[in-house]
């Protein structure tokens, strides 16, 4: 076999861009089959796929690793992988691992902080530390989001001819071995956040300490860079998380959902006789004007007329008036030829004020002061006026009034 | 005073008179995105207004649609539910999903699989004999006219709207009773023994 060159490789590597960079997705070994199927999507003719299988095999992309079975170099993949950000799934424990390393160091740094005699050498040594798993840990963490993204890209690209039961086994191994681990990361009660919260607070006690940051350059550099990292873990990639758990979920309902129609399909369709009954409560289709069920057009004219000028009133009410109780003027007030008939036909009254009260008590009692009030400011009254020298008291209700006592003649003389 | 109807009332229930089904499906349809709007703004007013006059308007979800006077399931339902649960079944065994049937147009050419295997016994349980395509056809295109589904005559596609997805839920429930009566019964083949 002739040996490739670095141009050779990248020359191969440049022939069908799109089609290593799906063999580069595949994490495991990629059967013949698979292999013929790739090519084929990605418009390979048939003839030129020997010759591009051998051609990746030289060029050491692909690795022959049984009779029809290949795995990509992990080295390619991870470099194809790397550029084309798809990033790369993490076991959770890895990531689990580098949370327990942080914890570790910050134990360290708070030590290194609170030593007398202070030791600013450690405590630099141990916030470069740092600086480098978390660092990690940032980077880890995203690749790990966009590789689950790109597994649920390529899951639901790649389900075609798949039975739905198969998608749902994969979708649950996906979830189960990169997606479960994340809620305990995000989880705020349980240890991986406790750490994190616990270098925060670590990082408060390093700012506190001007003097050390300001003898060292590098050490306020190094922790300016690491609390860029710890906010981007705190605000980007927690949340990144809970939208990878939150797509897991919801994608894996659909699915459910998917099988319980299908099985709910192949039941109804297997059993047609038993399904007719239940379903003749329902409308399934409305056969129309057109068809001979409809109502006849006479009713749907006579329907149109009425809704067109209007004749329905949606929820019709009754109409309902409370009418005003009937009044006479006479009864509310006391009129001026009234007063002067009862004085008339009494000729004297001894007690006035009382008399009104006594004789119109049913009238309002402004009317009744009225009354009172009019022999006193009457223009040439046919009656006489005459004190009796006493004080009236009266009760009217809504006031009382206290006047000096009158009594009235009549004078036949002045009438008419 | 009278009460003022609103816009376009008279097209809109000719339209459902005509058996059509308004759906969320009809926002992306000319004229009937405007009519579904207003019927979804006044149901309870076109509600009033058809019941005076023995119509029945009633709600799905999404779906509004007037119901049948007589109960009993003509010919045409049957082949549509039959059609609909079939093209759906078949489509979820060729490992697609169940949201393209509603956003992909489904090729007409796919149909060969009513043709084929046991699609063929059940279209023929409800009258629709081996390879009457015509039959089909028909039948698609008058569902189209009623809302329940997209016809593309020139492209030969179809896409399902929002009123067949009323039907294919009904299969669920339907599959529920038919367990439960199952189970009632095996109970009571249980008692006997």
């Amino acid at each position: 076999m002739p040996i490739t060159t670095f141009q050779g490789f990248l020359a191969t590597a440049n022939l069908h861009h799109s089609l290593l960079v799906d063999l580069c997705a595949e994490a495991g070994v990629i059967g013949r089959a698979k292999l013929l199927a790739y090519m084929e999507r990605h418009g390979i003719a048939p003839m030129d796929k020997e010759a591009l299988i051998q051609r990746y095999r030289r060029a050491a992309i692909l690795y022959e690793e049984t009779e029809d079975t290949y795995t990509v170099n992990p080295v390619v993949a991870g470099l194809v992988n790397f550029y084309e950000r798809r990033g790369r799934l993490t076991h959770a424990e890895f990531l689990k691992d580098q949370i327990v390393d942080i914890g570790n160091l910050t134990d360290a740094l708070q030590q290194a902080l609170f030593a007398d005699p202070p030791e600013p050498e450690r405590i630099a040594d141990t916030v470069d530390k740092l600086y480098l798993v978390v660092r990690q840990v940032r980077e880890s963490w995203y690749q790990h989001y966009q590789a689950c993204m790109r597994a649920f890209g390529d899951m639901k690209r790649n389900s075609e001819g798949k039975r739905i039961d198969q998608r749902i086994e994969d979708l649950k191994t996906v979830n189960r071995r990169y997606i479960e681990p994340l809620s305990e990361l995000i989880d705020p009660h349980a240890e991986p956040v406790r750490k994190m919260a616990r270098l925060r607070r670590c990082m408060a006690d390093l700012a506190a300490r001007t003097g050390l940051l300001a003898d060292s350059v590098e050490l306020s550099d190094r922790r300016q860079r690491l609390l860029i990292d710890i906010q981007y873990i705190d605000y980007t990639l927690i949340h990144h998380f809970e939208t990878l758990i939150d797509t897991s979920r919801s994608l894996l309902n659909s699915l459910i959902e998917e099988k319980t129609i299908k099985e709910a399909l192949a039941k109804c369709l297997g059993d047609l006789d038993a399904v007719w009954p239940l379903l003749s409560g329902g409308t399934v289709v409305v056969a129309g004007t057109l068809a001979s069920q409809a109502p006849g057009m006479e009713r749907l004219g006579l329907f149109f007329n009425d809704v067109v000028h209007r004749r329905y009133v949606a929820r019709p009410r009754p109409l309902s008036t409370s009418l005003p109780q009937e009044a006479r003027a006479e009864s509310l007030l006391l009129f001026e030829e009234q007063l002067l008939k009862r004085i008339r036909e009494a000729r004297e009254i001894a007690d006035w004020p009382a008399f009104v009260n006594r004789e119109f008590s049913t009238y309002p009692p402004a009317e009744r002061l009225k009354a009172i009030a009019l022999p006193l400011v009457m223009a040439s009254p046919p009656f006489r006026v005459t004190p009796t020298g006493r004080t009236f008291h009266g009760d009217l209700n809504e006031f009382t009034i206290e006047m000096e006592d009158f009594g009235i003649v009549w004078e036949e003389s002045h009438a008419g | 005073m009278p009460v003022k109807s609103p816009e376009e009332t008279q097209r809109i229930i000719q339209t459902l008179l005509r058996g059509y089904q308004f759906s969320d499906s009809d926002l992306m349809r000319p004229d009937y995105e405007r009519w579904y709007a207003t019927l979804d703004r006044h149901f309870d007013w076109f509600r009033d207004h058809l019941s005076l006059s023995g119509f029945s308007l009633v709600r799905d979800k999404q779906v509004i649609f007037l119901e049948k006077e007589n109960k009993i399931l003509s010919q045409e339902e049957k082949q549509a539910v039959v059609v609909l649960f079939l093209l759906t079944d078949l489509w979820l065994e060729k490992g697609k999903t169940y949201g393209d049937l509603f956003q992909a147009s489904v090729a007409w050419t796919e149909l060969d699989w009513f043709r084929d295997g046991y699609g063929r016994e059940y279209l023929s349980q409800v009258g629709i004999e081996d390879g009457n395509d015509a039959a089909l056809e028909q039948l698609f295109r008058r569902l189209a006219g009623k809302g329940l589904l997209e016809v593309n005559l020139e492209a030969r596609t179809l896409t399902l709207r929002r009123p067949a997805e009323r039907l294919i839920n009904l299969a669920r429930r339907i599959h529920q009773q038919l367990d439960r009566q199952e189970i009632t019964e095996a109970e009571e083949g249980d008692a006997d023994e």
